[in-house]
């Protein structure tokens, strides 16, 4: 990581809420109109979450408000990590974590409303996870391998003797070793008792390099370049954004994700708490779980939680964009100030719905659009 | 400064309103009142409201369920009285069972009259309220003791 | 003889002595005094042991081992073994009169071989190297932890259970007897040494499962002690293959076969086969099930952390022959399959016990797919999750065990409350649970990993992995969320815990955090020599440990999120203590706040987790389950068929 991004990560911490309230300004806002309301001020979020910090707050249990402190913190650092061009993988784990810790803050009061929220939430996350574990496995398909000036890790490292050790990009290594173990086998008998193959040169070529060429890997000839392919071969953000600009992958990085991107939209529903998927919480007026998940906590840790969502939005926003980022930055932000309109359209024009359905619809878009959008990846386009 | 006035949100019970009442307080949030303007959100949860918007009459088994949201809601906190029956008991005030305006269970801030209360004065009612739950904040910041939990005990 | 050797031998002759002298002594005193030492001493001797022949560089430690009675002891040992084994069947049932057959026919097979001069010499019998090393100190320190805390579980069982014999002598007999056979199995590297150790072990299993001697007790039994015998069908088959099959793969000798490459994929796979059934995945998934009865240090040692870890450990051993094979592919895909069925079956239990069976399941099922992939990425991942798995289920399911004591019930409805009335438990539990799926925990780092092998080798069980972690995190949570709950209404009372539970599950729980903060140590010293071995003869492994990246960023963000969790605690000092209130319930609260007057009537205040069992059935997912995995064996055997 270099100070860079290191320093957006940090930019991002202290950002994401302050944009993440005004997204939520906006958002007010437009329901409203599209309700034919005139709506709060755009600053309402923090309005909210100034005076709840103002209120003394009430709690049934000692413990229940620890979990969010963790929510908080695990949320606001995957979203430092996003911004910092980070793994990516590493990122959904960590908002998981967030999203678990939140759950058990509801669990925490046993009050019916608010662990019928925990629940919800929990199946929430049963609905969304699988889509989004796809989306950065797509992501990592499209533009997960390093190209461009990398610091080159060491190609060839000596175990004590002679080894040399030529290397492939996966891709090769999958179509290839099983040949490659059998002629290394039949030539070289493999020492019955042995340390290391020591004093055996092996050699486990690349037969033809057409997927180096695929991927425009510079001088792809030379096994040092090779070995980079590989160990730059990772989920991080900063890889995906330089590849997707260098790389000058445009439309085509979201055309290649149409599917992944249409099933992550689908999940972005459940993850933005909104209709028809607003299952666990909502800011609206159904009141049947009476506030779900948040339904005990109130005060401070109820502003906390609201900022904790603040920055799990901006994250997801950031997440968006990622689909777009072949695209020049303008058309991109345009894209994902869309992306947010359409959720609140779809939010206005829905209503609730039953947990089965959620689950169901979820996991069918994910197999549907998710799952033959990656295997399209991985069999035809690398 | 304080954000109480920027951001009420209100909880509404129905103590034994005929619902003439309730239905104007929900007309508030229709687009052609939007309370939203002013922040004023509808949260159905005690836990999270600061002002206790109350319509109808208080009988007996509605007393224990006002003291209960009451006493759930953080302070500071006011109480909004809003219809004729819950500021006094209305024309329900001598039957048997009722027993009488919200006053007699909860200190009440504001008594918003009418029958039905219109939506001009609920909304009227509630910015009054808003001076007092700022009084009461300052009052807490200042270092005050927070009011103790009102007893059910008739 | 050389002091690495003596310390091999210590550590299967020691566990053994002490089986033989628990078996002899009478007395509760001696038999704890006994326990403790030979506990400690089986810990500290395989922690000096995995650390002396850690096998740095890659080298694999081997030994000439073979005494001149070596042949006839292991000959007649088989034909004793298989003996009880026949006599232990006198309890079958009609429908049971496989088992028998079975047990006979591996036995018949092996005698001809043996008998005849048939199998092939092995010149090192005993090898040793990085992976070597974790299976020794998993055994060593969790087993022996387990035992000790078996002391204190096996009293207040009987004490729960005063209509059972006390059979504790045999019970404590067969414990470390198991403990001795499994040293075997992990220090063998003569595969027919190997099966005899792995074959003592199913015995074991049988005796441990058969404590109680109830009806269902013994039938469960009985269907280990088959389904297993089923896999070691495949083990004979290798061992018969590998002795008078084809000139180009004859020999016993592990190590050498793993580094054949694609020769010895036949052999991998009737190995694997054995592995399966040991490992307990689909189909052969219903006897780890049945295997709950048995007392909970017994589904401890056996069912979770060591025994079942034969199986993989089985299986890992040939990644690199199956690395790149579509057979390899196959058998991932078993793996995985089995890990998305029992993960989402999970979710409908309610029986703790149950729950971590599945579990168990699921996670040897995601070991078992990295094998099967067998690229050293996934090799990595998949150690690291036998480690993680080991430590974290073993102290589950001895929380469990005490729990049960305590609260009289394995139903994690009843663990409402665990986090006030009986923090210590809870606790442990709590750390078991994350240790086992949450973020900073050592999951995390073991599922990016596989999260990476599977989507570079084979998409679909990448999208296997994806549907398979929801249900997990679900299950897992929402058993958490009971666990922090506060119980409504008056707290139960409480009893004195065991010295030696609170001791094991203490140090389980420690170690559980430990192997977190220290498993970059864990993995440079042992992982990656086992790697460079292993794979020395595909030569990709160094890119590969590069591409781990463990190094780098990894490990840091890794470890800020440990931070985190360190913090909570501290949290508890900063986070002002907020005002009492009661529940909100939409009435008015009563008794309390452990009942409400709503609308209707006065209700008593309960709160249930969904188990969602419209949704997901059991039957329906594990009968589809055994024939999807019956279907890819099938199609495994047609593939090593027209590979012939």
């Amino acid at each position: 990581m270099n100070t860079t991004w290191l320093l957006t990560g940090l930019i991002a911490l202290v950002a994401a809420p302050v944009l993440g309230g005004l997204l939520a300004g906006f958002d007010r806002i437009l329901t409203a109109r599209m309700q034919g309301r005139v709506g709060p001020p755009l600053f309402q979020p923090f309005y909210d979450v100034f005076k709840l910090f103002e209120k003394r707050g009430v709690s049934v249990s000692h413990f229940q408000n620890f979990y969010i402190v963790c929510f908080v913190l695990f949320t606001a650092f995957a979203t430092g990590l996003f911004f910092a061009g980070q793994d990516l993988l590493l990122v959904v784990f960590a908002l998981t974590a967030g999203g678990v810790f939140l759950v058990l803050g509801a669990f925490s009061p046993n009050s019916p409303y608010s662990t019928i929220g925990a629940e919800r939430e929990l199946l929430q996350m049963l609905a969304y996870e699988p889509m989004l574990l796809i989306a950065v496995m797509g992501l990592y398909l499209v533009a997960g391998t390093a190209i461009g000036p990398t610091p080159a890790a060491p190609a060839v490292l000596d175990t004590g003797k002679a080894t040399t050790i030529l290397a492939c990009p996966p891709g090769d290594t999958n179509r290839l070793s099983a040949s490659n173990q059998a002629a290394s086998v039949s030539s070289a008998p493999v020492p019955a008792s042995n340390t290391v193959a020591s004093n055996s040169t092996v050699a486990a070529g690349c037969g033809a390099t057409p997927c180096c060429q695929e991927a425009g890997l510079p001088a792809c000839g030379t096994p040092a370049s090779k070995t980079r392919a590989q160990a730059d071969r990772n989920f991080k953000v900063a890889t995906i954004l330089h590849n997707a600009r260098q790389g000058g992958m445009g439309w085509r990085m979201l055309l290649n994700l149409s599917g992944i991107f249409l099933g992550f939209l689908f999940i972005l529903t459940i993850k933005l708490r909104k209709s028809p998927f607003d299952l666990s919480t909502s800011h609206h007026g159904h009141q049947e779980v009476v506030k779900g998940l948040t339904t005990e906590f109130s005060g401070k840790t109820l502003a906390w939680i609201e900022i904790g969502h603040w920055y799990e939005n901006i994250l997801l926003m950031g997440f968006v964009w990622l689909f777009f980022s072949g695209l020049h930055p303008a058309v991109a932000a345009a894209l994902v100030a869309a992306v947010y309109f359409l959720e609140i359209l779809v939010d206005n024009a829905s209503a609730r719905l039953k947990w089965q359905t959620m689950v169901k619809a979820a996991w069918i878009v994910t197999l549907v659009l998710g799952v033959s959008n990656l295997l399209f990846l991985f069999y035809f386009n690398r | 400064m304080s954000f109480f006035k920027k951001s009420p949100w209100l909880l509404h019970y129905d103590a034994s309103s005929c619902n003439g009442c309730d239905i104007e307080v929900l007309a508030c949030l229709t687009p052609v009142y939007d309370v939203e303007r002013f922040g004023i959100v509808n949260t159905g949860n005690p836990k999270h409201a600061d002002i206790l918007v109350i319509t109808g009459s208080v009988n007996e088994p509605t007393r224990e369920v006002i003291l209960n949201l009451y006493n759930q809601m953080p302070h500071p906190k006011v109480v909004v009285a809003v219809g004729v029956c819950a500021a006094t008991g209305g024309i329900f005030r001598d039957t048997y069972n009722v027993l009488g305006g919200v006053d007699t269970v909860l200190p009440v801030d504001v008594y918003v009259p009418g029958c039905a209360a219109r939506p001009e004065a609920i909304i009227d009612g509630v910015v009054k309220a808003l001076g007092i739950l700022e009084t009461k904040a300052a009052a807490l910041k200042a270092g005050a003791a927070e009011p103790a939990a009102v007893e059910g005990s008739k | 003889m050389e002091l690495n050797l003596q310390v091999i031998l210590a550590l299967m002759a020691l566990p053994m002595g002490t089986a033989i002298l628990l078996a002899i002594l009478p007395f509760d005193g001696l038999r704890r005094v006994l326990v403790w030492v030979s506990g400690l001493t089986i810990a500290a001797l395989s922690i000096y042991g995995a650390w002396a022949m850690r096998g740095t560089g890659g080298k694999t430690t081997f030994f000439q081992f073979d005494p001149a009675y070596a042949e006839s002891f292991f000959l007649w040992g088989g034909i004793v073994l298989a003996a009880v084994m026949l006599i232990l069947c006198r309890r079958i049932t009609k429908r049971e009169w496989w088992i028998p057959v079975l047990v006979v026919v591996q036995e018949a097979v092996l005698v001809w071989l043996e008998a005849g001069h048939r199998l092939p010499a092995v010149k090192n019998t005993i090898a040793f190297d990085g992976f070597t090393s974790i299976m020794t100190a998993i055994i060593g320190v969790v087993g022996s932890l387990i035992c000790i805390y078996a002391l204190g579980y096996m009293k207040d069982y009987h004490h729960h259970h005063a209509e059972m014999k006390d059979r504790r002598r045999s019970f404590f007999f067969t414990l470390f007897l198991f403990l001795s056979a499994m040293f075997g199995v992990v220090f063998a590297n003569n595969l027919s040494w190997m099966y005899f150790f792995w074959e003592i072990t199913t015995l074991c299993s049988f005796l441990l499962i058969g404590y109680s001697r109830e009806e269902q007790a013994t039938r469960n039994a009985y269907r280990a002690m088959g389904l297993n015998a089923l896999g070691g069908l495949g083990f004979v088959g290798a061992i018969a293959w590998l002795s008078v099959g084809p000139a180009s793969v004859r020999g016993l000798d592990l190590m050498a076969l793993t580094g054949m490459g694609a020769l010895a994929l036949l052999p991998a796979c009737l190995l694997a086969f054995a592995g399966l059934a040991k490992a307990a995945q689909l189909p052969f998934s219903s006897w780890l099930l049945g295997a709950m009865v048995a007392p909970t240090p017994v589904s401890a040692l056996l069912h979770s952390s060591t025994m079942v870890k034969a199986g993989v450990y089985l299986i890992v051993r040939f990644a690199p022959v199956f690395q790149g094979t579509v057979a390899g592919q196959a058998l991932a895909t078993i793996g995985a399959a089995t890990f998305l069925i029992t993960s989402l079956i999970a979710i409908t239990q309610s029986n703790a016990k149950r729950v971590l069976a599945y579990s168990t399941i699921a996670n040897l099922g995601l070991i078992v797919a990295c094998a099967g992939i067998g690229t050293p990425e996934a090799t990595w991942a998949a150690v690291l999750l036998i480690i993680f798995h080991a430590v974290s289920k073993g102290l589950l399911f001895l929380t469990v065990g005490t729990t049960e004591h305590k609260i009289g019930s394995r139903d994690i409805e009843d663990m409402e409350g665990l986090l006030v009335e009986k923090p210590f438990l809870a606790v442990a539990v709590l750390t078991g649970i994350a240790g086992m799926f949450l973020a900073p925990f050592g999951m995390l780092i073991s599922k990016w990993a596989c999260m990476k092998a599977f989507i570079d080798g084979n998409p679909l069980l990448a999208v296997l992995l994806a549907f398979g972690s929801a249900p997990t995190l679900f299950f897992w949570t929402k058993w958490m969320g009971k666990v922090v709950s506060i119980p409504a209404g008056k707290l139960r009372t409480d009893y004195r815990t065991a010295v030696e539970e609170k001791a094991s599950l203490g140090v389980l729980a420690v170690l559980t955090a430990a192997v977190c903060i220290l498993f970059p140590v864990v993995s440079w010293n042992f992982i990656e020599p086992y790697l460079r071995g292993a794979f020395a003869a595909t030569g990709t492994v160094e890119q590969a440990i590069l591409a781990l990246n463990l190094s780098g960023s990894t490990l840091a963000i890794m470890l800020i999120m440990l931070g985190f969790i360190g913090l909570l605690p501290i949290s508890v000092f900063l986070h002002p203590l907020q005002k009492p209130a009661a529940r909100y319930l939409a009435g008015v609260n009563r008794e309390a706040d452990s009942a409400f007057t709503g609308a209707l009537a006065t209700q008593k205040l309960s709160t249930r987790n969904y188990y969602l069992s419209g949704f997901f059935s059991e039957n329906v997912l594990t009968k589809g389950g055994i024939w999807v995995a019956i279907a890819l064996l099938a199609l495994l055997a047609a593939i090593l068929w027209m590979q012939r």
